[in-house]
């Protein structure tokens, strides 16, 4: 027997005439951002022909004759396609978990200060680097670098009896200050979020572990975490959904475009950039993007793993729903009619 | 532009001359080149004061070796690790400034000794040549002469030796260089050239001025262009500024700085006669020759012409290997022509990169063209 009608039984028309009335404002609001997506985002995606064109600006984009593959040429010449790729995926891969990683440390710390204006003070001052620009971040790290009157070679190493090093030209060193300088910016953004996540836990399971006697490290464990799951998911997920895309502020500014490092600098980003830049092909440089473009599109499933349930739970119940949730077929219960 | 130069542009051909040939393609001209120094000799720039009080005595020094002992002395007195060798220009290097091939447009296979005595387009990096500049650039880049962050430094060799942080940089040489350079430092500043004048193709047509595509009275513009040329008037009022206010006339014709007015406050000072046409007709600044425009025409007459003067190189069918070539260069380049490497280990890395990017396929197609070229002369 059937309980209550599910509203989706009701005949369509009116739902939709009403749906809009009730949420015309709501739409209204949308509306500036959605022109812009479009404009901003969605019109200029025909200009992805150019990629495959030779550009001359006397015919315009629609007149210049097409060329087929030949702009992706250089980019597979020599290994560049390939050293663009993996630096772009390894970085993000490791900004992704060492950020979340940081992140929630910080967040777990921050949670247990008790003094208010501590607290206020500690969120301020790891915000600050979020607000920095990179291109001020680069003269403060250059102040550091510098071959010659670089605090680093002036001062620090010295005083360990070390040789001063050639930092922007020594490759070896920069995936760790590159990777660095990112948590330094990003860390305090991202606690942010983890901590008010953390804030919202109810009190009460913390005192009954205390009362059950579970150690700080234990309370982490089976109380923070699993109920920061959905927190750390959605984030995960907006970070994935954006592998293939680095920021260009860290990766162009930081080494101070210094050329010897672009093997271990460059992504695709600076690359396109660079191409333009010093090739003066904008059919060329188009390639380059088009080409990551690709690589992000083919990869649209890749946050699905992190999709497997993230509903808010209480500690003891299991996730809803699996792998690839949205595509299981929906179950229902089957006494009330309603779906699990 | 040919018919138009007929028509309206008589001055212009008349002063250029054979000058015209370096920016012709396929028999028809499409620019014309500005009346400068259309040779040039490589050489450094240097500070004198630094020089005197350092006891350095520079009359010397004739090669870029000589420099070594120079640096050596200066850095006794100045302290160890006193940038002795600046950067030319941000981004750049030392073989950039310091030329000594014709590049033929753009370094991917050049004619070594400027182009006098030969035709065959070189992979220059593979040289003995190349290779005996770069170690003695790694040497001094080793021993503290060099400023350590060239490869990234974002300062002007002006900006330095203005603060007295350098001593001396590579430049291209002509008649009152040190005098442009000592305006611009604010310091006395005097040349040593090391290598013969010699003009290619690049260096007449490094800047030139054309008509745009869609100019509607073409006809009117060759006269402006033509009037620019011929009319010192023009020249002066676009190089130097209205007079009484940014310059002011001597006795012997030659100009300076109006009174209370110095580099630092004038509202118009470019320096950038060679870019406005007939930078003959312009008057002199103070401090030069009288003669220099004199003495710059009879170099420009006398210089070396490469034997490639007139021949442009065509690159839209290799584009791909001058990407991938260019990219290569992007990584190497600075840092081995500024010594800041190990150059054994990086020179015999770099030469496989270029060649693995297609440089001898360039260096083919260049060959190619210029034989092509040669037998139409």
């Amino acid at each position: 027997m059937g309980g209550r009608a599910e509203s989706g039984s009701l005949p369509e028309k009116r739902n939709l005439r009403r749906e809009l009335k009730r949420y015309l404002p709501v739409y209204l609001l949308m509306l500036p951002g959605l022109i812009y997506l479009a404009v901003n985002n969605y019109a200029p995606m025909f200009g992805l022909v150019i990629a495959f064109k030779k550009m001359n600006f006397r015919k315009g984009i629609f007149g210049s004759e097409w060329v087929g593959l030949k702009n992706f040429q250089f980019l597979f010449q020599t290994e560049d396609a390939w050293i663009i790729t993996r630096n772009t995926l390894l970085y993000n891969i490791a900004f992704i978990l060492l950020g979340m990683v940081l992140a929630l440390f910080v967040a777990i710390l921050l949670s247990e200060v008790k003094n208010k204006l501590s607290l206020k003070v500690y969120q301020t001052s790891i915000l600050l680097p979020h607000l920095i620009s990179w291109v001020v971040i680069a003269y403060i790290v250059y102040a550091l670098l510098s071959p010659d009157t670089g605090i680093l070679n002036k001062r620090v190493l010295p005083a360990f009896g070390l040789d001063p090093v050639n930092w922007y030209t020594s490759k070896g060193y920069w995936p760790f200050i590159l990777t660095f300088m990112h948590l330094w910016k990003g860390f305090g953004y991202s606690s942010i979020i983890y901590l008010s996540s953390i804030l919202g836990i109810s009190g009460e399971y913390y005192e009954a572990a205390m009362l059950d006697g579970a150690t700080k490290w234990q309370q982490i464990k089976m109380i923070t975490i699993p109920l920061l799951k959905s927190t750390m998911i959605t984030l995960l997920i907006l970070n994935t959904g954006r592998i293939f895309y680095s920021d260009f502020g860290l990766f162009y500014q930081i080494p101070m475009n210094s050329g010897p490092l672009y093997s271990v600098s460059n992504t695709i980003d600076t690359y396109v950039f660079r191409a333009l830049l010093q090739l003066g092909d904008i059919g060329m440089s188009s390639a380059a993007g088009f080409y990551q473009s690709l690589w992000a599109f083919s990869w649209w499933w890749a946050p699905t793993p992190w999709c497997g349930g993230s509903a808010p739970r209480t500690p003891c119940s299991r996730k809803k729903g699996g792998f690839l949730w949205p595509f299981t077929p929906k179950r229902k219960n089957a006494i009330t009619g309603y779906p699990i | 532009m040919d018919q138009l130069l007929d028509q309206y542009g008589q001055g212009i051909r008349e002063l250029l001359g054979g000058y015209l040939a370096a920016t012709t393609v396929n028999g028809k001209i499409y620019t014309v080149p500005t009346i400068r120094d259309l040779c040039r000799g490589a050489g450094i720039n240097y500070d004198v004061e630094l020089a005197q009080e350092c006891e350095v005595d520079m009359s010397q020094v004739k090669e870029l070796s000589d420099l070594t002992p120079v640096f050596e002395q200066i850095q006794a007195v100045k302290g160890k690790d006193f940038p002795c060798l600046v950067n030319a220009s941000v981004g750049s290097s030392f073989l950039k400034n310091y030329i000594i091939v014709d590049a033929l447009n753009d370094s991917n296979g050049v004619l070594m000794n400027f182009g006098l005595d030969n035709t065959d387009v070189t992979f220059f990096e593979e040289t003995e040549v190349y290779k005996e500049m770069v170690t003695l650039l790694a040497s001094w880049f080793k021993a503290g002469y060099v400023q350590k962050d060239i490869v990234i430094s974002q300062e002007d060799k002006y900006t330095m030796l203005r603060q007295n942080l350098g001593f001396c940089y590579p430049t291209n040489c002509k008649p009152g260089i040190a005098n442009t350079a000592s305006l611009s430092v604010g310091r006395l500043i005097a040349n040593i050239q090391m290598e013969d004048y010699f003009a290619t193709t690049a260096q007449v047509a490094s800047f030139n001025f054309s008509l745009a595509q869609g100019c509607i009275d073409q006809a009117k513009a060759m006269e402006f262009l033509n009037a620019l040329y011929t009319d010192g008037r023009i020249a002066t009022l676009l190089g130097r500024g209205i007079e009484g206010q940014h310059y002011q006339v001597l006795e012997n014709g030659q100009i300076r700085f109006p009174e209370g007015v110095d580099q630092s406050n004038c509202t118009f000072f470019p320096n950038v006669t060679w870019a406005v046409g007939n930078q003959f007709a312009t008057p002199v600044w103070e401090n030069d020759p009288e003669d220099i425009w004199e003495q710059q025409a009879a170099a420009n007459d006398s210089a070396h012409k490469s034997l490639a003067l007139g021949f442009t190189f065509d690159n839209s069918k290799v584009a791909s290997e001058v990407s991938a070539v260019t990219n290569v260069r992007n990584e190497y380049q600075n840092q081995i022509e500024n010594g800041d490497c190990d150059v054994d280990a990086l020179l015999p890395q770099y030469i496989q990169a270029l060649r693995s990017a297609g440089i001898e396929t360039i260096i083919q197609e260049k060959q190619t063209q210029l034989n092509h070229w040669l037998a139409n002369q």
